[in-house]
């Protein structure tokens, strides 16, 4: 693993997936090949990782799965946003605003008076 | 809310079909795995290569089965789920591992079974109550004097029925002849059996609160010696009346003479004292025949009154005693003494069990070190997994779970092994029998110390498996890039290790040296001389009924003959008989008086009535005087041997030809013989000899004695026939070799020895495989450490003192602090071997010999690896 990638920021990674599948059901391994794709690699998502993610979004009813067809005629698992899931990735992407707002409020400041 | 149920019922779903939701979770990540590696080989990989990457790229192989784990942790239904897959990956786990898996299992087993085994003896033998109803009421009686005031003497029938009428203390007193079973013979359908017979007086059985199944106990009108009537035990109404309900009433014939049975016992009755009895006979205790003040031979049995204790009953029987001293002064040498009857059963064997005890618990001791010591390292080594997984975001809490399951796991396992141990481990104690523990019948399984055993190994194991894990998991906070090396939490937990070892040497020492002690004592009593000679000895009993043998003529006649007949065997050296054999502890102790300067004066004496050669045939040596001889008749001047320790307490070295007064004559002292040993611990005690045909008013059971040249065997086969053509209705009971009887003596130390020894090999293998573990940890630590040394020119010499200076180091530390332990703990020890100095620098230094040996092989093996380390590999190792 080369380490001059950063690891995807702890608490993100729902984020991500939610956002990814708001285009169409997935599949894991198509999930793992958008997420490094779109990101230009530099968040190296640990595939592993993935799959507990996945998991614990279907328990929570954000996103269920059903097994299909993949492009190369392979049975797979594709996961799908639910209703409550679409409420969620706009909340966490509205979490997420706020957050990196924050955070680029801090890098821009300069110092001052205190 | 809906959907909550909803979830909740599909994840309960899932989990009863968990072999599916497995099956879909392994297509899954193969797909993946699969996609990855046709990527990589259309980068350009080879296919191995292409699939490693994929695996790498993943997380790992272990990251594979973590995540798997870590998606299974997601399911709903958790902690039953949690539990299952907990459950199937800590076995997994443990396979995978198969040394760490097996040291640890063996080490639990021998722990927790040596354990288990003991205390359930102690518990049984020491801590339960005897198996009557209110059993600390009862009590033994036991006549003392004050050359030996823990004496555990007989009493006279005369006292006993004295204490039984005046003393109030008592709600049932009895008495049992010399609570030593007697033999009876049963003529039965294929020749004459012997069984086992106790003359008991009435309220034997109230005294137990045993009551019979059928028919009633004795009464005291039947304490006579003309009263046939016999109570069969369970055993004997089933094999001699074939469980016949109307047997009450039937009739025996015991030794030539009609006994009516009147009673049947219950099958859950046993005397503990007596032990194996086939049926019970009336005791006579009414003055006249032999019944005299001077006769002792009776054991009393007693229950005390509700809220009456030891002391009240023993101030009552002291007042009797003042009375009857006035009444009978040539008596007054003795007094009573009443004693708790647990405690007597359990006398001299509650030492050496707790001693046991101690020693099982420090082998526990060292067996949760050593799983300490296990686990610590492993926890060293899975660090990598742990922080990858807690790194894809496993809840802290799944892991600990999940490594407390491991440990658990492993508990289980090494409990059911030592299970196993500790069944064995039970069995080989019953099996040493009656001869080294008291209420070995009793001895049952104790399942609490076992759970006990299990509950504090799986604590060892969870405080030090997990513990490090979480310290760990603390430290990362998500990252992985330090734990690769992992050598700052390292260094403190190999001095943890190295602590944890030098523990275990100091306990190993500890039980080492005391098997030395224990070892020594049982060798010195086996040097020891018991004042004969045991070598070629062999013994058997015969019993001449007083029906057929009413009178001393006949019986001397039956003895002289047999006598003769077995001298003519082939390989015969010596015969003769005795009613009281060596070794077989203190018996028929007679008083021995004499007229002294002031007037009437004695003590009391062991006496032995013998017939034929029987000091010649055990070589005990004549000192002064003559032995026995031909001369001896019934009407002759009654004739005395005195043994070397009677003759010098009574006279001096002026004893020959001294009269003194014994069993009711008066006697001349015609020899001097040397000390014979009654007790295995050497105890010889005054002793005097009569000569059987002086003495053959009474009927004794004479034990045949003979020093042969042939084996036993040949020369049983030979006495039989001889018994059988002389009387077709006597039997050749109990034979036995005279070393058999000395062997039986020492059980109880060969016993203590025996078990001390396996603990103390059970102990030195723990240290030394500790030892071993820490060091070779210590190795594979710093194998780059080493390479780097050898590179820049350290020779093997400098290495191996580097690794083994430092095993040398904590083996010295455990040596100095066992050491002191064992000081300690010598005290305890000299009360339970014979007599050895305890504190004995030869055992010491074997100790450290042993200790020192294992420690080396332990050392050399991983400072051996040390040095063969190469220096390239080493490097190239980061």
């Amino acid at each position: 693993m080369s380490r001059d990638k950063s690891d995807v920021l702890l608490g993100t990674l729902d984020l991500l997936v939610l956002k990814l599948l708001e285009h169409g059901p997935m599949h894991g391994w198509g999930l793992a090949v958008q997420l490094e794709s779109v990101t230009d690699g530099v968040f190296q998502v640990n595939q592993g990782s993935l799959y507990p993610a996945l998991q614990r979004l279907q328990r929570k009813g954000k996103v269920r799965s059903r097994w299909g067809t993949s492009e190369n005629a392979r049975r797979a698992r594709y996961y799908e946003l639910t209703g409550s899931g679409v409420e969620q990735l706009a909340t966490e992407i509205e979490n997420w605003a706020r957050t990196s707002g924050a955070v680029n409020r801090v890098i821009a400041f300069e110092g001052g008076a205190t | 809310m809906i959907r909550r149920v909803a979830a909740a019922i599909e994840a309960r779903w899932r989990a009863l079909r968990g072999g599916r939701f497995e099956a879909d979770m392994d297509e899954e990540i193969r797909f993946h795995l699969e996609h990855a590696t046709q990527r990589n080989i259309e980068r350009g990989m080879d296919p191995d290569g292409a699939r490693r990457a994929a695996v790498r790229e993943f997380g790992g192989f272990d990251s594979v089965e973590g995540t798997k784990e870590d998606v299974r942790g997601q399911t709903g239904v958790r902690f039953f789920v949690d539990a299952r897959r907990d459950l199937r990956h800590a076995v997994r786990a443990a396979r995978r591992s198969p040394g760490f898996t097996v040291v640890a299992i063996v080490t639990l087993a021998l722990g927790i079974g040596a354990n288990t085994a003991v205390f359930s003896a102690i518990d049984s033998v020491l801590l339960s109550p005897l198996p009557y109803d209110d059993s600390d009421r009862l009590v033994r009686l036991f006549s003392v004097w004050e050359g030996d005031p823990e004496g555990r003497g007989v009493l006279s029938a005369l006292d006993f029925v004295d204490f039984r009428e005046q003393v109030d203390a008592f709600e049932t007193l009895a008495g049992v002849y010399t609570y030593e079973e007697q033999g009876v013979d049963l003529m039965g359908p294929d020749g004459p059996v012997r069984l086992r017979a106790l003359p008991i007086g009435a309220g034997y059985f109230e005294t137990y609160r045993a009551t019979p199944l059928l028919g009633r106990t004795f009464e005291r009108a039947e304490e006579r010696g003309d009263a046939l009537v016999t109570i069969l035990s369970h055993r004997a109404w089933r094999d001699l009346t074939d469980s016949d309900p109307g047997a009450i009433g039937g009739s025996l014939t015991l030794d030539g003479r009609p006994f009516t049975i009147v009673g049947v016992m219950r099958p859950t009755f046993t005397d503990v004292v007596a032990g194996d009895v086939d049926l019970w006979i009336p005791q006579n205790l009414q003055e006249g025949g032999f019944n005299s003040r001077a006769n002792m031979y009776l054991a009393a049995i007693g229950r005390l009154e509700p809220r009456v204790d030891i002391a009240q009953a023993q101030a009552e029987i002291d007042l009797v005693t003042a009375r009857l001293h006035e009444e009978f002064p040539e008596e007054a040498w003795r007094t009573t003494r009443v004693v708790s009857m647990h405690e007597d059963v359990v006398r001299g064997s509650s030492t050496m069990l707790y001693v046991l005890l101690g020693a099982s618990g420090l082998v526990l001791l060292i067996a949760c070190v050593n799983l300490a010591n296990l686990a610590l390292a492993r926890g060293t080594a899975r660090q990598g997994e742990l922080a990858v997984r807690l790194a894809l975001g496993s809840g802290r809490g799944r892991l600990v779970r999940q490594l407390s399951t491991e440990a658990l796991v492993l508990a289980a396992m090494g409990g059911a092994v030592g299970l196993a141990v500790a069944s064995l481990g039970l069995r080989a104690l019953i099996a040493t029998g009656p001869e080294s523990l008291p209420r070995a019948e009793e001895i049952g399984f104790d399942g609490s110390l076992l759970l006990f055993g299990l509950v504090v190994s799986a604590l060892t194991a969870l405080a030090f498996g997990v513990a490090p894990a979480l310290g760990l998991t603390r430290g990362l906070s998500g990252s992985m890039g330090q734990e690769a090396r992992g050598l700052d939490g390292g260094r403190g937990r190999a001095r943890l290790r190295s602590a944890l070892v030098g523990a275990q040497i100091a306990l190993a020492v500890m039980l080492l040296f005391g098997a030395g002690v224990l070892m020594r004592g049982f060798v010195e009593l086996q040097r020891l001389d018991p004042g004969f000679d045991p070598t070629a000895v062999t013994t058997f009993e015969v019993n001449l009924p007083e029906t057929r043998y009413a009178d001393a003529v006949s019986r001397i006649a039956f003895h002289r003959e047999f006598h003769d007949r077995l001298e003519a065997l082939p390989g015969v050296q010596a015969v003769g008989a005795t009613q009281w054999l060596p070794l077989a502890g203190a018996g028929y102790q007679w008083g021995l008086r004499w007229d002294g300067e002031g007037g009437d004066t004695g003590f009391s004496v062991q006496v032995r009535i013998v017939e034929g050669d029987y000091l010649g045939a055990l070589g005990v040596p004549v000192v002064e005087g003559r032995t026995f001889g031909p001369d001896e008749t019934p009407d002759s001047e009654p004739v005395i041997l005195l043994s070397e320790s009677a003759a010098r307490q009574a006279f001096g070295d002026a004893a020959l030809n001294r009269l003194v007064r014994v069993g009711g004559r008066e006697a001349r002292v015609v020899g001097i013989v040397g000390d014979v040993a009654h007790a295995s611990t050497g105890e010889s005690g005054p002793t005097a000899y009569l000569p059987h045909i002086q003495f053959a008013d009474r009927s004794w059971d004479l034990t045949v004695v003979a020093s042969t040249a042939s084996g036993p065997a040949a020369f049983l086969s030979g006495a039989r026939s001889e018994l059988a053509s002389m009387d077709g209705q006597l039997v050749l009971y109990r034979p036995r070799t005279m070393e058999d009887i000395a062997a039986t003596q020492i059980a109880r130390e060969r016993f203590a020895f025996t078990l001390m020894g396996v603990f103390a090999v059970v102990a030195l293998a723990l240290a030394a495989i500790g030892l071993y573990g820490v060091l070779s940890y210590v190795v594979s630590q710093r194998v780059r450490e080493m390479g780097v040394r050898m590179a820049l020119g350290a020779r093997s010499s400098q290495i191996l003192r580097l690794v083994a200076g430092r095993g040398a180091f904590v083996v010295a530390v455990g040596i100095v602090v066992g050491f002191i332990g064992a000081l300690a703990f010598a005290r305890t020890l000299a009360s339970i071997t014979f007599d050895v100095d305890v504190t004995h620098w030869p055992t010491f230094f074997g100790v450290v010999v042993v200790i020192g040996a294992a420690s080396a092989l332990a050392v050399a093996l991983p400072a051996r690896r040390a040095t063969r380390v190469d220096p390239m590999e080493a490097l190239r190792l980061e």
